[in-house]
């Protein structure tokens, strides 16, 4: 089992030595096109190259030292299945849902406004996509009634707005 | 093949979000009848102020004031916020991106004329923009007490014996420190080596603990280090002498170099900016208030316990400046060659001396004509 | 004679006006729980508690803002502790030995430990401070580019101690993948915009909260909902307060932590809180060998070098404020603005043109400290056991929080962005057991190291390099500390 564990571990280590080393070249080669203005030490790509360079290089030893856990490639289907399990189908599913949540919130932009007798109630569309997307993710994640977790979720979300928008006076994101 | 796909449904999905939007909005015009109430209730909610440099500067505490005096005299609920970055640039985009019905507001320093030319928010200060001017500040170059330098002319015999080794402090690259030594040490003839930090503080940090032998900056930046002998002034840019309250002597550069004032940009000023295109109705009211602040007891006192002036800009004369300004920024960062700016010819502008022929341009609508349309 | 009567004359003035005691109150109240709060930073509450100050008194508004910053730097330990998602950058330590303490059911020790640990540290950075500022002043100014260039190279030879488990090498792996972020934008000196792709957002540079509310907050959401079975943390909260006898035990260890906060943050302009982070390593070297085996699995005496540190910062970083008007960080930032507003000029001038004013904020700090020792111990409980709600509702919940935590400190969405994918990159780094302590450390320091690397290399360009270690004595000393750090990190690390 420990033996199991190592072994991934340091699968891990070499695909991740290998990933950085292509960052590296990247940003080394990115660094080496920045313009010089004035003389080489102050050049903008100076300390950009040097740390890709040490990143390049503990890459490396990153790498040799994961060949020295002799690890063993044996790719089967195990190798998948591990991948794939229901939990990291669940945090897949879990990104998902928060990323739609974010570019939802950043992309709609609208604001109602409600007058409720001397007071002008203000619903920005952050009050709404917060309230059904933090809904979706709760009900899913918390396997209560769905109403319970709108009513839970909708408090919530109007007492922090409430905060900042009155509170702090400031525009909450998709407000004008 | 799939990817066009996926960006058609993409646009797709965008739009019906629009159309949603829209729709929405709609609806509640419709039930409401919220929008569209008369302009002579605005403003009906809390108007934003967006300052585009950071906390506690010069910039933030003028424009704090001024919210704070234009609120006291209207009533008004006024936030203040700051969006530092890319020289305003950041600033400028934020309010262009909201509605231009006199809620957001900039919070500028130099009429914003950084902005196109170093190749950062390509709007027009004088065109996109309609910029009040409130105060202004003065520049100062000044020296540790132990420095070798006693005077300007230390400095110049100096960086004429040795070109570019004689350092002074700039508040950044193509910053207004940076700009005001280059156009001295140009008139001058001599060669400085500039070298940048974060902010005027800090360029002033710089000079106390010697890392350059000049610090740059402005007048508000060194007085109080004048005045606990921290730092010695060598020139101040206004064309007469300074005597502090204290009765330290601030010597005007115009002793040195006579010729120098007709090159110098004007003085550094902090202003605040409407979007042009906001309802002229609004912009005058901001403009009341605006007057009625600047000339407020609060408000001298913060100026004149940091050494600015009070110096109230309004109306053509203020998008002259502003174009003006741009003018000559235009220019010296040609001379200096800062990468990323664009260049005058670029940009349609003319050079310094062609600015009183070249002014107004083409296209340009003043705020009465604006107000006539 | 003068300094004592004005003190006098502060004392009386604060004692008859309760009005004061209540702005402090609330402050620190305020403070605790906005920093409890994933995701809300230190920076934030204070930038936002300027607009709030313009109405009132100048002396209300010290207090009060006073009473937010101590009760936020602190607050900042619970949300670690019990969350595992630091609320402010300088909570990292805290967070790496507090989470552990809080698996084994040990949470409330470990925050009693904080709070202890914080009190301490409030008072050893006040009496410093006071007793000592000719000399930190002084040590302050020797700071120029070459030794801030050094001081923040020294903390990314630091980073390889944040990975716990495992050797050096993958902390200062992620020390360079935090320091590459940290190189977007446009560069200080000659203005060159770097990685950008021509995005206006991205010239302006990655800002670290975002990137720690990504890393940490959205990575430990990403982390534990997925769980079938959420894993609780044993809930015995019984015992707080840790013995008189073992705070005796850490009284060397608080001294010294103490001295590093006060000193770190009243360097002028260092950016941000970083002293917990030296504290915690040197604090690690410092320890005899069974304590050392404990660090990064659950060390008490780590949670003290941190929380002392971090504490002290306060008080120091008020110096360089005070004293030149540079604030150390971006909260004395603020209360620097709110000075200003109150139109007093904060600058070396201070104590002739507003008598007393110095030590009207000292007494805030200590009045605010005794508040945050009592408001802490009061909350700590109600605290715990709200972070004891399901795992399933309270994580989503953090989501928005986090969202409006990223926005409203720049007001910029696309910090929202940069936080959904630090938040990805942070999860993948995770999983392949890299520590994600290092990153928010290096892009904190990495605008400081290429910055004053550059500058001064302008400036000593036409000087030799022997003529600079000559010349640049401090400078030197951090030059050998770096390299012995370097050293120990690779050829100590091997033997274990």
């Amino acid at each position: 089992m420990n033996n199991d564990k190592n072994n991934s571990s340091s699968f891990n280590d070499l695909l991740s030595s290998g990933l950085l080393a292509i960052f590296a070249i990247v940003v080394m080669l990115f660094s080496l096109d920045l313009e010089v203005p004035g003389s080489i030490y102050t050049a903008p790509g100076l300390l950009p190259f040097v740390i890709s360079l040490i990143l390049f290089v503990l890459s490396f030893i990153l790498a040799i030292n994961s060949f020295k856990k002799k690890i063993i490639f044996n790719f089967n289907r195990d190798t998948f299945s591990v991948f794939l399990n229901d939990q990291n189908r669940r945090t897949l599913f879990l990104l998902l849902l928060i990323s739609i949540y974010i570019f939802l919130v950043g992309l709609v932009n609208f604001e109602l406004v409600i007058p409720i007798f001397t007071f002008e109630y203000r619903l920005s569309s952050f009050q709404i996509i917060s309230t059904v997307m933090t809904t979706i993710i709760v009900k899913n994640f918390w396997q209560k009634k769905t109403l319970t977790c709108l009513v839970v979720v909708f408090l919530f979300i109007e007492i922090l707005s409430a905060i900042f928008r009155y509170g702090f006076g400031i525009l909450m994101p998709g407000s004008f | 093949m799939k990817v066009t796909k996926n960006s058609y449904m993409f646009m797709s999905l965008m739009s019906y979000l629009k159309s949603i939007n829209f729709t929405v909005l709609a609806a509640i015009l419709i039930f409401f009848l919220c929008y569209g109430k008369a302009i002579a209730d605005w403003p009906e909610r809390p108007i934003t102020i967006v300052v585009m440099y950071a906390t506690g500067g010069g910039t933030d505490t003028i424009l704090r004031t001024l919210a704070s005096e234009m609120s006291n005299i209207t009533g008004w609920r006024i936030n203040v916020i700051n969006r530092p970055g890319g020289a305003g640039a950041l600033a400028t985009r934020y309010v262009l991106n909201r509605r231009n019905d006199g809620y957001t507001l900039l919070g500028a320093s130099n009429f914003n004329k950084y902005s196109r030319i170093s190749g950062g928010d390509e709007s027009i200060s004088w065109e996109d923009w309609y910029f009040m001017q409130a105060a202004s500040n003065t520049g100062s170059w000044a020296v540790r007490p132990d420095s070798e330098f006693k005077s300007f002319k230390d400095i110049l015999d100096t960086a004429r014996d040795k070109p570019g080794e004689v350092t002074i402090s700039t508040s950044g690259t193509g910053g207004q420190w940076h700009e005001l030594a280059a156009v001295v040490a140009h008139s001058a003839g001599v060669e400085l080596k500039y070298i940048p930090y974060g902010s005027g503080r800090l360029a002033t940090l710089a000079g106390i603990n010697g890392e350059v032998d000049i610090a740059g900056g402005g007048i508000h930046e060194h007085i109080q280090f004048f005045e606990s002998g921290q730092l010695l002034s060598i020139q101040q840019t206004s064309s007469d002498d300074i005597l502090t309250s204290s009765g330290t002597l601030l010597p005007s550069l115009s002793n040195f170099l006579p010729s120098v004032n007709n090159q110098l940009p004007p003085n550094g000023n902090y202003n605040l900016g409407i979007r042009r295109d906001t309802p002229i109705d609004i912009i005058i009211k901001l403009q009341e208030a605006f007057i009625g602040a600047v000339n407020s007891e609060n408000f001298k006192n913060i100026l004149s316990s940091r050494n600015f002036s009070l110096d109230l800009v309004l109306g053509d004369e203020a998008d002259r400046r502003a174009a003006e300004l741009e003018v000559i920024s235009a220019s010296t960062f040609e001379r200096l060659a800062i990468p990323e700016a664009r260049s005058a010819i670029s940009l349609g502008l003319p050079s310094p001396e062609n600015f009183s022929s070249w002014w107004p341009p083409d296209g340009y609508k003043s705020l009465e004509e604006l107000n006539i349309e | 004679m003068e300094v004592l009567s004005q003190i006098q004359d502060q004392l009386f003035y604060i004692i008859n006006n309760p009005i004061l005691w209540f702005a402090c109150l609330s402050g620190v109240t305020l403070g605790i729980l906005w920093g409890a709060m994933p995701g809300l930073s230190t920076t934030m509450a204070m930038t936002l508690l300027i607009g709030l100050t313009i109405g009132m008194s100048q002396s209300v508004a010290i207090f009060f803002m006073l009473g937010v910053y101590t009760g936020c730097v602190f607050g900042g330990a619970i949300s670690a502790v019990l969350l595992n998602i630091p609320g402010t950058p300088d909570a990292v330590p805290t967070m790496i030995e507090g989470n552990a303490l809080a698996q084994k059911g040990e949470g409330g020790l470990a925050l009693g430990t904080a709070i202890s640990a914080s009190f301490l540290g409030n008072w050893i950075g006040i009496i410093f401070l006071i007793a000592l500022i000719p000399a930190i002043l002084f040590f302050a100014l020797q700071f120029r580019s070459w030794e801030m260039f050094l001081l923040s190279i020294w903390g990314i030879a630091i980073c390889g101690s944040m990975s716990s488990r495992e050797s050096p090498l993958k902390g200062w792996i992620a020390g360079c993948i935090g320091l590459i972020v940290s190189f977007i934008g446009l560069d200080s000196i000659h203005g060159v915009a770097r990685f950008s792709f021509s995005s206006y957002n991205l010239e302006d540079g990655i800002s670290f909260i975002p990137v720690l509310i990504g890393l940490f907050g959205l990575t430990e959401i990403l982390r534990v909902l997925p769980q079938k079975n959420h894993p609780e943390n044993p809930s015995t909260v019984n015992h707080i307060l840790p013995s008189f006898k073992t705070l005796i035990r850490y009284a060397k260890p608080s001294i010294r932590s103490g001295l590093i906060g006060t000193l770190v943050g009243a360097i002028p302009g260092a950016g941000a809180n970083i002293a917990s982070f030296f504290s915690y390593d040197i604090g690690r070297r410092r320890a005899n060998k069974e304590e050392k085996k404990k660090w990064g699995k659950g060390s008490y005496e780590a949670i003290v070098c941190s929380e002392v540190a971090n504490n002290a910062n306060v008080g120091g970083s008020m110096l360089p404020t005070l004293a030149l008007g540079i604030p150390g960080n971006a909260a004395a930032a603020a209360i620097l603005a709110a000075l200003e507003l109150k139109n007093v000029v904060v600058g070396p001038l201070i104590q002739t043109e507003n008598p007393g004013l110095i030590f009207y904020i000292y007494i805030g700090l200590i009045i605010a400290n005794f508040f945050m020792y009592g408001m802490a111990i009061l909350l700590i409980k109600p605290c715990v056991k709200l972070f004891n709600l399901p795992k399933g509702i309270l994580m989503p919940l953090i989501i928005p929080i986090c969202i409006l935590g990223s926005f409203a400190v720049n007001f910029n969405y696309f910090d929202v962005y940069v936080m959904l994918v630090s938040g990805i990159i942070g999860y993948i780094l995770f999983r392949l057991n890299f520590p994600l302590a290092p990153i928010v450390l290096a892009i904190i320091l990495g605008p400081l190291a290429d910055e004053n690397l550059r500058r001064s290399l302008l400036v000593f360009q036409d000087q030799g390099f022997l003529s600079v270690l000559w010349d640049r004595k401090l400078g030197t000393v951090l030059l050998f500390v770096v390299l012995y750090t370097f050293y120990d990190g690779i050829f100590n690390s091997r033997k274990g």
